[in-house]
């Protein structure tokens, strides 16, 4: 047994179990891995610091908030530092042309976003949340979730339309059927 | 409508893989608790070392030298009063033995400000007027026991806060010059003014107790100096004053008693011109020399007879050398002339009782010319010896109170050292502040609220 697991019982356990999801939630809030990581290691650090109280109530809601907050702090942003790598990195699966084209449209699509709107739009259409849930999560009114959601949606219309109009085909699709 | 988004959404987060998170946040909240150990005993060290390098204020107020009731003592040394001292209104500080000036003691400057200190301790007290730049010794005086200070149109009392408005005498401004040895008249510079140009000046007889006045005679406000007008005899009884090149002295009554011509450009030395036995007055001489010399004039006090004028056959007190002005404030009890020194801002152009003089603070005492007064005790047989000095550029004019001065006692100073009160209650608000954040981010950690 390592520090970790005598200072923190049961924290590599919690992390075993929820890391992934905290990942996928970290990366589509930032849009970059090494981003990602480090996000969801600092607010899994916060929670250390916690960890005696936390771990008996919500330590993943702890977390994820913490995530968020951080996210669109201006201080953290400004110090995350860019890393250089010798390739990009690729940590997809199976990456068919489709998969390809949507990944990269939704990718530019969410980089156009402010912070604010981006984790509104992770919180109301990958997590699923209400406003009111969006709202506490983000320690904002309902009403300002829902600006955040009009104006990011108004500019994925502007940016990848076919991203929010169902009516229109996606450019994987336009080209398969270009092809035909 | 955004189920596209929601599907697009959730096909890219699968494509995430785990990351290696365990570690990671171990090691960074290891880092943390570190960082966080390391500012909390550098914030130590940097408190111990604020209280030790610099402690609150040290009003110096110990080693008194001379017990109170007697006249007081001398501090061999003033400093720069704290920014915050208290006005002698607020909190009076009983007598002082020197009152001194200076334009830029504070962020904010000091030109209507002096500095008093305390006849028996280096208590520090100010005396505000922001509608006149006055000059120790010139516009402000203090009475021979150190107990008021005179100053433009009002006699202020150290031991009570108060102010006595001088009589008005149909001026725009009433300086003080000398107080009579006994504390009881004060007299008095009236001037006219017409856009700040001094056109009239006329010397009064005051008596700030009573509210009574007596016109002694007009002068010429181009020549008359503040300062060096007018000093009463030791036993209180004449008076002697100069206007333009003539030397007057009169009975405190304003009659007559002689009349002379100062030769040679010379003038009344100031408030401590009678001679100790009571028969001469000393006058303070010019010369423009030595070519060569790094402010090329001297100053020679000489003694005449009261009454004719004539040189009085005295051992000569020798000539004082690369000073801008000097003044003769008293004697000591071993006979030795105690003058104010004040040094010039080097390559400036010699002054002397011809410069300037059309307005109030203007002539050979400016700030613009002094870099720093002392006081010096001055004798025929040996070199001056300094008596008061002070931080370059924090004493520009001086007054001592006559009682000091012809007591003799000097004690070691203690001059103000710490913050002062402003700069004090700025670090006490900043450390409250700090500590009141301090204190909400423990209970926000100690709820086990997330912060960003």
């Amino acid at each position: 047994m390592g520090v970790g697991e005598d200072r923190y019982p049961g924290f590599r356990d919690f992390v075993s179990a929820r890391g992934p999801a905290l990942s996928r939630a970290a990366y589509l809030l930032t849009g970059d891995h090494h981003a990602a990581e480090d996000l969801v290691q600092s607010a899994l650090a916060r929670v250390l610091r916690h960890w005696r109280k936390v771990r008996d109530g919500d330590p993943e809601g702890y977390v994820r908030r913490t995530m968020y907050h951080l996210q669109m702090s201006w201080w953290r942003r400004r110090r995350v530092p860019e890393r250089l790598a010798a390739a990009p990195p690729d940590r997809g699966g199976p990456d068919p042309h489709r998969t390809t084209a949507l990944r990269m449209t939704l990718d530019q699509a969410l980089d156009g976003l402010s912070p604010r709107q981006r984790a509104v739009l992770v919180l109301r259409f990958y997590e699923d949340m209400t406003e009111a849930q969006a709202a506490a999560m983000l320690g904002c009114s309902v009403g300002t979730v829902k600006r955040h959601t009009h104006d990011a949606l108004a500019r994925l219309r502007t940016t990848a339309p076919h991203l929010v109009d169902e009516d229109r085909p996606a450019p994987a699709e336009r080209a398969v059927r270009g092809r035909s | 409508m955004t189920a596209r988004l929601r599907g697009a959404l959730r096909e890219r987060a699968d494509q995430v893989e785990p990351y290696d998170l365990y570690r990671g946040a171990i090691d960074l909240a290891r880092r943390r608790r570190r960082r966080g150990r390391i500012l909390a005993a550098a914030a130590a060290v940097l408190a111990v070392a604020l209280t030790v390098i610099v402690p609150l204020d040290r009003p110096g107020q110990d080693l008194p030298a001379a017990p109170p009731g007697t006249p007081g003592s001398l501090p061999d040394e003033v400093g720069v009063p704290l920014w915050g001292t208290s006005e002698v209104e607020a909190e009076p500080i009983g007598a002082a033995s020197v009152v001194f000036g200076a334009p830029d003691w504070w962020p904010l400057g000091s030109k209507g400000d002096l500095a008093l200190v305390g006849a028996h301790e280096d208590v520090y007290g100010i005396s505000h007027d922001p509608e006149n730049f006055r000059y120790a010794g010139e516009h402000a005086v203090l009475s021979p026991d150190g107990t008021r200070l005179a100053t433009v149109g009002s006699v202020i009392d150290l031991g009570t806060g108060d102010h006595t408005p001088l009589p008005r005498l149909g001026a725009d401004l009433v300086v003080p010059q000398a107080w009579s040895p006994g504390g009881r008249l004060l007299a008095v510079t009236a001037y006219t003014t017409d856009d700040e140009i001094l056109t009239s000046a006329s010397l009064y007889l005051v008596d700030p107790g009573a509210g009574t006045f007596r016109v002694i005679r007009d002068l010429d406000p181009r020549t008359d100096r503040d300062g060096y007008t007018v000093a009463f005899s030791r036993d209180g009884g004449k008076l002697a004053y100069q206007t333009g090149a003539i030397v007057a002295v009169t009975t405190v009554d304003g009659q007559s008693i002689s009349r002379f011509t100062a030769a040679d450009g010379s003038h009344l030395a100031g408030k401590g011109a009678w001679t100790p036995d009571g028969a001469g007055l000393t006058l303070l001489r010019q010369s423009r020399c030595c070519d060569g010399a790094d402010y090329p004039s001297r100053w020679k006090l000489t003694m005449v007879d009261a009454i004719t004028g004539e040189e009085r056959s005295v051992p000569a007190i020798r000539e004082l050398t690369d000073l801008v002005a000097v003044r003769l404030l008293g004697w000591s009890r071993t006979g030795e002339a105690v003058v104010t020194a004040s040094h010039p801002f080097a390559g400036i152009d010699v002054a002397g009782f011809e410069t300037g003089g059309a307005r109030l603070g203007e002539g050979l005492t400016d700030y613009e010319w002094v870099r720093k007064t002392e006081v010096w005790a001055v004798s025929p047989f040996t070199t001056p010896r300094t008596l008061l000095t002070g931080p370059d550029l924090q004493i520009r004019s001086v007054d001592v109170a006559d009682d000091v001065i012809s007591g003799g006692l000097i004690r070691a100073a203690r001059p103000p050292s710490g913050l002062g009160p402003h700069l004090r209650n700025a670090l006490i608000l900043t450390v409250a502040g700090l500590l009141a954040l301090l204190a909400i981010r423990l209970r926000k950690r100690r709820r086990g609220d997330p912060r960003s």
